[in-house]
């Protein structure tokens, strides 16, 4: 972690805040799809701008995304992604048949951007309330394409660095998994571990 | 044999005939290919952003349109292409998410396309096709063997230009 110089004390308390926020949206996913869903440990990386591309696996890959954009003492951009087939399984759980799939399909995507809505909201609600950071969050968008395209969009909304901090947590539920991804701008980061008091 | 040379985000490949230059999933970034017709070298940058944004940073050629086109352009001519006979093709430069109201300075995908058509023209490279702006990601190959940019997309089809 030295090219963004986190001590291994505040890489520990970045991944703890992570998961109480992630499991807080892990708790409104299960109460959605009325399953349980699991947590892995969240992930802590550094990506250099040439390897964001790639950061949540084949650049190729068809994904849907939802992504918000954050404002306040900790701004950044917050992302849910989930593997096509996956949003697919969510959106006919939540009563929106996907016969046709979904592009152009706006009742199923209007359901998963709801989706992503709520665990991303879910997520910075608890992470601004343990800070005491006030943290606010724009309406969201959603993307259905490749995780190339869609990673670079986000990274060049906005401010443009070159390394980004990358943090994620990977939910697992029944049938359905998804990744839930915080990517702070600079300085965002600092103000995040000093309201831990590191 | 043709190798696949995969061209990652801010870098600059040049190769030639048959070899074919690759970008997988261009949102708002722009594949840019120069080639030359006689000699079959051809060029790609992978260009993230219009203008210099930073300084010193770790820039690995092609990220920037305004620094990537004349290093495309001096590398190909080191590998031996005709200055004279160099044309353009690109393709990207989408706006993948649309939030409300959002502010036309923000469209970075179309800004991208803009500059660079602009810097070609300063240059004399005539830009003779392209496959820009849309709300959707693009794969692209380019063949050194004839100059055919290949544009493959999820939901909008595959276009040879």
């Amino acid at each position: 972690m030295d090219s963004i110089g986190l001590s291994s004390e505040q890489l520990d308390a970045l991944q703890e805040l992570t998961n109480i926020g992630a499991s807080h949206a892990a708790t409104a996913l299960s109460h959605l799809l009325q399953t349980r869903v699991v947590l892995n440990v969240p992930s802590v990386q550094v990506v250099p701008l040439q390897k964001v591309t790639s950061v949540a696996g084949d650049p190729s890959s068809l994904i849907v995304a939802v992504y918000l954009k954050v404002f306040g003492d900790s701004p950044g951009k917050a992302l849910f992604l989930f593997d096509y087939e996956d949003a697919l399984r969510i959106a006919e759980r939540l009563d929106t048949p996907c016969g046709e799939g979904l592009y152009g399909n706006e009742m199923a995507l209007s359901a998963l951007k709801e989706v992503g809505n709520i665990l991303l909201g879910s997520f910075l609600t608890a992470l601004a309330r343990l800070t005491k950071l006030k943290l606010n969050f724009s309406v969201p968008a959603i993307a259905v394409d490749m995780a190339g395209a869609i990673l670079d969009a986000v990274m060049l909304d906005g401010e443009y660095l070159d390394d980004w901090v990358f943090i994620d947590t990977k939910f697992a539920g029944n049938q359905v998994k998804g990744t839930l991804a915080f990517l702070p701008d600079s300085g965002s980061l600092k103000n995040l571990l000093g309201a831990l008091g590191l | 044999m043709s190798a696949m040379i995969n061209v990652g985000m801010a870098e600059i490949k040049i190769t030639k005939a048959p070899n074919r230059l690759v970008t997988t999933g261009l949102g708002s970034c722009i594949g840019l290919c120069i080639y030359d017709p006689v000699s079959k070298i051809g060029g790609m940058a992978h260009i993230v952003l219009p203008q210099v944004t930073s300084l010193g940073d770790g820039d690995p050629g092609g990220k920037y349109a305004v620094t990537a086109i004349p290093l495309l352009v001096e590398n190909m001519l080191k590998f031996g292409a005709n200055r004279y006979r160099l044309a353009a093709k690109m393709a990207g430069g989408a706006e993948m998410f649309t939030f409300q109201g959002q502010n036309s300075v923000l469209k970075i995908g179309q800004r991208n396309a803009e500059t660079i058509r602009g810097l070609l023209d300063d240059a004399g490279i005539p830009l003779v096709s392209q496959e820009v702006g849309g709300n959707f990601g693009r794969t692209i190959e380019f063949n050194t063997e004839n100059g055919e940019l290949w544009v493959r997309t999820i939901n909008y089809g595959e276009r040879v230009i």
